[in-house]
């Protein structure tokens, strides 16, 4: 396993992810890859594949269950290099992929509702989302967020 | 820096953590808040109140001589330890300790697959291997082996099975601490302990034969704590030819007598060989005022519920399952349970999924179920808030275990719809699930919030279910670290005699209490206040 220190430290180059959302790019620092993972059942998924496919080649698709997604690509990726993650996906999605990613050193760096501008950005504090904050009592709705290592 | 553990001071801790740092190296020992803060429980029943338990730093180990070197020096300063392997049991209380200033001792490095063998069907695992992990080395290596997940599938193997979890694919294999075979313990003490043929450091059969000679003593290690187990070696489920997963539907209330008693016969005779959930389409539905009120009614009748369901169209009670075997087998095994059910007025039959193995990636990512076919899945997250529902942060479950009789399911569920109706909140969905062959578990969840307010309802809530279903006799099997207390307190004959006996083994085996303080309810000496 990487070490988690070496991993927040690690050599940072090239940008990427210019294609998310006004409000999220801004605050996006330059990293050394990226992926982007959308669920491709919510509304917006087609509008969200073609922002993202401007940043990166990297996209994968999922239908609700992220597990054999996290699996096969995700975590294989994260144990080789730092990378950061930009999202489509609602918020129990994101909820689980925030858990298993911190053991790789990324935080939530930003969210927003839908493919729409209006941005929250967490402080890191628990690490978890404050699910308080957005009406998520249907997980229907959709989240756009970004996953990132840590600064340190 | 957090604060120290009770009874020592800043210094006494900083010199402890710095002993720890010579073990592990300085990467691996966490002790700002920023690092501490992820070993919170993210569904705590005490969010941000001052009773919210905390570790006060965390270790994370790479190799068993640095563990029991960690236990040598928590000993020196009476330090205690809470040992977690991958600690994402959320609902059950997460990585945050039983005993609040606790030393996390992460083994989520220790994450080595020593052995598989196809040959034997066992594995032996570390505590830090994941269902994935274990799933990925299968398929990755062409391994015609099956693992029984818990669901979600994001913990591990060994975390699960000490906490007595459960899967869902074959008899023999999910029930998750019967399903291993062997293990490695590092005892409060830091001495090393192999048990069943282990101890035998020649045998060829650690990972096949439980016992080994004398007292088997691997039933201690499980909801305890009197040791960080570092290896368990498990069972795996040869790969079927082909499953067929079914539904039998039964129209009326008061037909789940004569279904449950079928399929627990099916099971006791090994017709049916997986869990089955006996689930009703018609009281977990929405939440429909009428349903509502049937539920929080403590007791309505066959009759109004039967109308109730006549109006929304649907089966009273379903049941479902998963057959594996040749598939000759399975289609007689399945011409069996028709034939078995078909007493019952208005039983229906419906196949819900055949699949021939092995699957390829693309087919697995399609398998709905996943958990029934042994692949984690992370599937459950999608239903943490109902439509319509409050937002929750999470749920704790609980989880009483009654006699597999349709009347005792009715039973339960009007008692616990009305104690949930009381706490004026939505009754939980109602469902008995046989992961063990002669009982039914009824998992309830109970939401917990990032209020003060809310989770206090929270917790007279499932302290009142905890202490009703224990005066009918519905005990849990199982329960989060907060209620561990009280969870024991129910098995009660002869004075607690059990927990009794419990705390006399901590003291011998333990006699500094540093290992996971206060798990299940058992404490160390100089922490009950009864040795002054």
């Amino acid at each position: 396993m990487l070490n988690r220190r070496e991993l927040l430290r690690n050599g940072i180059t090239v940008s990427v992810l210019n294609g998310l959302p006004i409000g999220i790019t801004h605050s996006v620092p330059p990293v050394c890859s990226a992926a982007g993972v959308i669920d491709r059942r919510l509304t917006g998924a087609i509008e969200m594949t073609r922002r993202l496919r401007q940043s990166t080649d990297h996209l994968h698709f999922f239908s609700g269950d992220p597990g054999l997604l996290w699996m096969n690509t995700i975590e294989p990726a994260l144990r080789t290099e730092p990378m950061k993650i930009a999202g489509f996906t609602s918020a129990p999605t994101l909820f689980c992929l925030q858990y298993l990613a911190r053991d790789y050193g990324l935080i939530l760096e930003t969210q927003a509702i839908g493919v729409g501008d209006s941005v929250v950005t967490n402080e890191w504090q628990s690490g978890l989302l404050d699910l308080r904050d957005l009406p998520l009592s249907d997980p229907g709705i959709p989240l756009t967020w970004v996953l990132a290592p840590k600064r340190v | 820096m957090p604060n120290p553990p009770t009874g020592l001071s800043e210094r006494q801790f900083r010199n402890a953590l710095t002993r720890f740092e010579e073990i592990v190296g300085r990467d691996w020992v966490f002790r700002t808040d920023e690092d501490v803060a992820l070993y919170r429980d993210a569904y705590s029943p005490l969010w941000g109140e001052e009773e919210e338990r905390h570790a006060s730093a965390a270790v994370a180990p790479i190799s068993v001589e640095e563990v029991q070197d960690i236990v040598r020096v928590a000993n020196d300063f009476r330090l205690p330890l809470y040992p977690i392997s991958t600690g994402r049991n959320l609902t059950y209380g997460g990585s945050a300790p039983a005993y609040s200033g606790s030393v996390v001792l992460d083994l989520k490095r220790m994450n080595r697959i020593l052995e598989v063998s196809e040959r034997d069907k066992t594995c032996l695992v570390e505590p830090g291997v994941s269902y994935f992990d274990l799933y990925r080395h299968l398929r990755q290596n062409n391994i015609r082996l099956w693992i029984d997940t818990a669901d979600p599938g994001w913990g591990g193997l060994i975390g699960n099975a000490l906490d007595r979890g459960g899967g869902y694919t074959g008899t023999d294999f999910r029930d998750h601490f019967d399903a291993h075979c062997g293990m490695e313990v590092v005892l409060p003490t830091g001495e090393l302990l192999r048990t069943g043929m282990g101890a035998n450091e020649q045998a060829t059969t650690w990972q096949l034969f439980k016992y080994g000679m004398g007292p088997w003593i691997d039933g201690m290690f499980s909801q305890s704590n009197f040791g960080v187990v570092t290896k368990m070696g498990f069972w795996l489920m040869e790969e079927p030819q082909a499953a067929k997963q079914v539904s039998i539907t039964v129209p009326r209330r008061e037909d789940v007598f004569a279904l449950v008693d079928i399929v627990h016969s099916l099971i006791c005779d090994h017709t049916i060989p997986s869990q089955t959930t006996v689930a009703s389409p018609v009281m977990n539905g929405s939440t429909d005022p009428e349903l509502v009120r049937l539920r929080t009614s403590g007791g309505s009748s066959d009759a109004d519920w039967n109308d109730y369901a006549q109006s929304v169209g649907r089966p009273f009670w379903n049941a479902s399952f998963v057959l594996y075997g040749a598939q000759k087998v399975i289609d007689m095994q399945w011409e069996h349970i028709r034939d078995r059910m078909g007493v019952i007025p208005g039983v229906q039959f419906r196949e819900t999924a055949s699949y021939t193995f092995p699957l390829s990636d693309e087919e697995a990512e399609a398998v709905p179920d996943k958990a029934r076919y042994g692949i984690p899945s992370l599937n459950l997250f999608g239903s943490r808030n109902a439509p319509g529902q409050q937002p929750s942060e999470g749920h704790l479950d609980f989880s009483p275990m009654i006699r597999p009789r349709g009347e005792e399911l009715i039973a339960l569920y009007d008692l616990t719809g009305k104690i949930y109706g009381d706490f004026g909140l939505t009754p939980s969905a109602a469902m008995g699930m046989m992961f063990h062959a002669r009982t039914m578990i009824c998992f309830h969840a109970v939401p917990t919030f990032r209020n003060a307010e809310d989770n206090q309802r929270t917790r007279a809530l499932f302290e009142t279910l905890v202490t009703s279903c224990a005066e009918q006799g519905w005990n849990i099997y199982r329960i989060h670290a907060h209620f561990q207390s009280l969870g024991m307190s129910v098995f009660d004959f002869n004075d607690n005699a059990l927990h009794r006996l419990h705390e006399t083994l901590k003291d011998s085996i333990d006699p500094r209490g540093v290992i996971s303080a206060g798990r299940y309810g058992i404490w160390p000496r100089h922490l009950r206040g009864d040795d002054a």
